[in-house]
């Protein structure tokens, strides 16, 4: 497994994708930075919130080519004829694609640095939000990852990982649209209002349980959910497992 | 041999098909599990494997809380609404501390309180279940909390959970939240519906103050309930007054008022009087309000009071001062050392009444003075400046007896104004020091509220003499235009070395 993340980790600087995914990454995390420096208040968990939202530019990028660059060339069946388990693939490049992000995130502890150098505070709401932003970055870079198996083209990878990771972002406000739209068409078919008012916030419930940021959301504040954390793990685990079916499943398509 | 080859297809196919099929079950059967085990955990252990890290623990009650919640009996059934659905997103809204604070509530409160979310639009019926006589005009309170115990209840604004530099607000028109009280705010209403008020208050308004929105909030936390008796041509104390307050008026008490207050105080009434010297006020003498307060042997002088000692002033400022409480209200406060600011100067008057005993409440330093300042220029009027002493701030008289009249005469806002509680939070020691003064005020036996502590909200602020236009520039340069481009060169120069490879 340390030889497959080590490739894939040095691969990313072997080509412009490392760098670009970095400097896109540095130029955000430094206008947010700077918007707060400016105005003569930092708060890195905000900075850290903000930066989420960019997960769905960022984690396509770097995720594209894990498996669909090697379908395409043909190197991918070195996978299956190399004495090196399939799980140590899977977890040797999605280790690849986090350690990436750390390499990112170095940005941020510059800010940190920066911010406490100049009077302002780092507290544990900060620590929250970057908790729940590796966990998240796992979560996606899974995805992504599933999202670079099911084809060899990177750029069908790409958009089919931005799919997923919008759809994830977006949910807050499907679940809001899926509530009223219930409540819309049970009212339209006759049902008493408050019914279909309760049908509707049922629908929205349900919806919006599925939404990693709302489960997150207190830890900026401070508050650490342990079941909120296990969520995206298990989240992540799940696009993983899927990663995996993929290729065992070529594995035996090919024999 | 083709035969052979069929044959092997055939078996290839059925080996993929189950393998596909394998690979479905096999995923689909790990989502269910997955699902099912963060549904579970979320509903059992959700609440328990939750903790509350932050500062001041502000989404978390504290032990105050705690300790009065196990006071209820187990069949108590506290319930709070809030008059909308519950937000999805609470961060930097105004309910970002209220909504992970209530959760907490319930999870400590063993099934006493309840907290629901429910938009009166969607379910009119929930307006006529908390206030069927319309009482509170429900229907237009859509952004607050309803607190509701045995058929009573309580109306709370989220604005009410936070203090404000009042001081910002004033230049900017803006609200910057220095303070959470959502726990004080809530928990103070729950108490105050399970016991009862057990004092009115009465505070005078009209009379150009500034306001009295956080000296309620203090005595509606002590259980006591605080009415306007506004200026009027029938002014005329109620009967059910247990306290009578002046708070920073900047104007003087008409003939009317002067008559009732003084028939008041001789029936045993209790007064509460605070006035500052302020750039509204330089010119008002308070000349009825002291013929009423001469009764009582305390007179408030038309003066500044001016700290000389540095050891007293507050950042080398003359106006701005610590001032020591008089022995016996040393033990007012847990610290005996509190802060005035532009004070006058409250004395003994002249004619003493041999009935009243006057003791002084908060002294300056022994080289203290006072003098007149100039409403137009700000400056010290020459020769204004009077013999250096000491000086009170503050003074209490009260006559021996049942049914006896009292006052506490303050000659600074610092302890009640909303200026300075809502810039020093309602745990202050100016404010303790207030809430014992209260408490010898008022006869009826008080059990104090629940002391919840404000939680101060951290400050983001950087050092300004580090955080420069310079630095700014430095910042932006730096992390938006010098790394991002050395990146994108380091792209460059890796893209055309291997480009041929």
């Amino acid at each position: 497994m340390y030889a497959i993340f080590k490739r894939e980790f040095l691969s990313y600087f072997r080509s412009p994708v490392g760098y670009v995914a970095i400097s896109i990454f540095s130029f955000l995390a430094g206008f947010i930075f700077y918007s707060q420096f400016s105005y003569g208040t930092v708060n890195i968990g905000s900075e850290v919130i903000s930066l989420r939202s960019f997960f769905v530019i960022i984690v396509p990028i770097i995720t594209m080519g894990l498996l669909a660059e090697d379908k395409k060339r043909g190197t991918d069946i070195l996978y299956y004829t190399t004495p090196v388990s399939l799980f140590n693939v899977v977890a040797g490049k999605v280790l690849a694609a986090f350690a990436l992000y750390a390499v990112m995130f170095l940005n941020v502890v510059i800010h940190i640095i920066v911010t406490l150098a100049c009077g302002g505070q780092f507290g544990v709401g900060a620590v929250g939000t970057i908790i729940v932003f590796f966990f998240m970055a796992f979560m996606f870079i899974s995805m992504g990852m599933f999202a670079s198996a099911i084809t060899d083209n990177q750029i069908v990878s790409a958009i089919v990982a931005f799919i997923f990771i919008l759809i994830t972002q977006l949910l807050t406000m499907m679940s809001e649209y899926a509530g009223t739209a219930v409540t819309s068409l049970a009212s339209t078919i006759g049902i008493k209002s408050e019914s279909a008012s309760s049908a509707g916030s049922a629908v929205k419930n349900f919806v919006g349980w599925f939404d990693p940021f709302a489960k997150t959301q207190d830890f900026r504040l401070g508050v650490f959910s342990v079941s909120a954390l296990i969520f995206l793990l298990s989240i992540g685990i799940l696009f993983l497992y899927m990663t995996y079916r993929v290729l065992e499943k070529k594995r035996w398509s090919q024999a | 041999m083709s035969k052979d080859n069929s044959s092997e297809k055939i078996n290839s196919d059925v080996r993929a098909d189950k393998m596909k099929l394998f690979s479905i079950g096999s995923v689909v059967l790990l989502a269910a599990i997955i699902l099912l085990v963060n549904f579970l955990f979320d509903k059992i252990l959700g609440k328990a494997m939750t903790f509350d890290f932050s500062d001041s623990s502000q989404n978390s009650v504290s032990k105050e809380t705690i300790d009065y919640l196990d006071t209820l009996s187990p069949d108590t059934r506290i319930r709070i609404v809030g008059l909308f659905n519950r937000p999805d997103n609470v961060a930097s809204t105004k309910y970002q501390y209220i909504v992970p604070l209530l959760d907490d509530y319930v999870k400590e409160s063993n099934g006493k309180i309840t907290v629901e979310y429910i938009d009166p639009t969607e379910h009119p019926t929930i307006i006529s279940q908390l206030d069927p006589t319309n009482s509170y005009d429900l229907a237009n309170q859509s952004e607050n909390f309803v607190v509701e115990y045995n058929g009573k209840i309580k109306v709370i604004s989220p604005i009410d959970c936070y203090s404000y530099d009042e001081e910002y607000y004033r230049s900017t028109n803006n609200y910057l939240i220095v303070g959470n009280n959502t726990e004080y705010t809530f928990t103070n209403a729950m108490y105050v519906l399970t016991n009862g008020y057990s004092a009115k208050a009465y505070v005078v308004t009209g009379l150009k103050e500034e306001g009295n929105e956080y000296i309620t909030k203090i005595l509606n936390s002590m259980s006591i309930d605080v009415e306007s008796l506004p200026v009027s041509e029938n002014f005329a104390v109620p009967d059910d007054c247990s306290l009578l307050i002046l708070n920073g008026p900047n104007s003087d008490i008409s003939e009317k008022m002067y008559v009732a207050m003084s028939d008041y105080l001789s029936s045993g009434g209790k007064l509460l009087v605070a006035v500052d010297y302020s750039s509204i006020n330089v010119n008002e003498n308070f000349v009825r309000l002291n013929l009423l307060l001469n009764q009582m042997n305390i007179n408030i002088d038309p003066l500044l009071i001016y700290e000389n000692d540095p050891a007293y002033q507050l950042s080398g400022y003359a106006y701005d001062s610590n001032v020591t409480a008089v022995e016996p209200f040393d033990e007012f406060s847990s610290l005996p050392i509190l802060h005035a600011t532009y004070c006058r100067s409250v004395k003994q008057a002249e004619n003493p009444n041999s009935a009243y005993i006057t003791l002084p409440v908060l002294a300056t330093s022994d080289n203290a003075a006072t003098l007149q300042v100039d409403p137009e220029t700000g400056r010290a009027v020459d020769n204004g400046m009077i013999t250096t002493a000491k000086y009170y701030v503050a003074m209490y008289s009260y006559v021996d007896g049942v049914d006896a009249s009292e006052a506490f005469v303050f000659g600074t806002l610092n302890f009640t104004s909303d200026l300075y509680i809502s810039s020093y939070g309602l745990n202050d020691y100016n404010v303790e020091f207030l809430r014992s003064c209260v408490r010898e005020l008022v006869d009826v036996e008080l059990i104090d509220g629940v002391n919840v502590q404000t939680k101060m909200i951290d400050s983001f602020s950087l050092d300004t003499t580090k955080s420069t236009t310079s630095a700014s520039t430095a910042v932006l340069v730096v992390f938006m235009v010098l790394i991002p481009v050395v990146l994108i060169g380091m792209a460059v120069i890796v893209y055309s070395k291997r480009k041929n490879l």
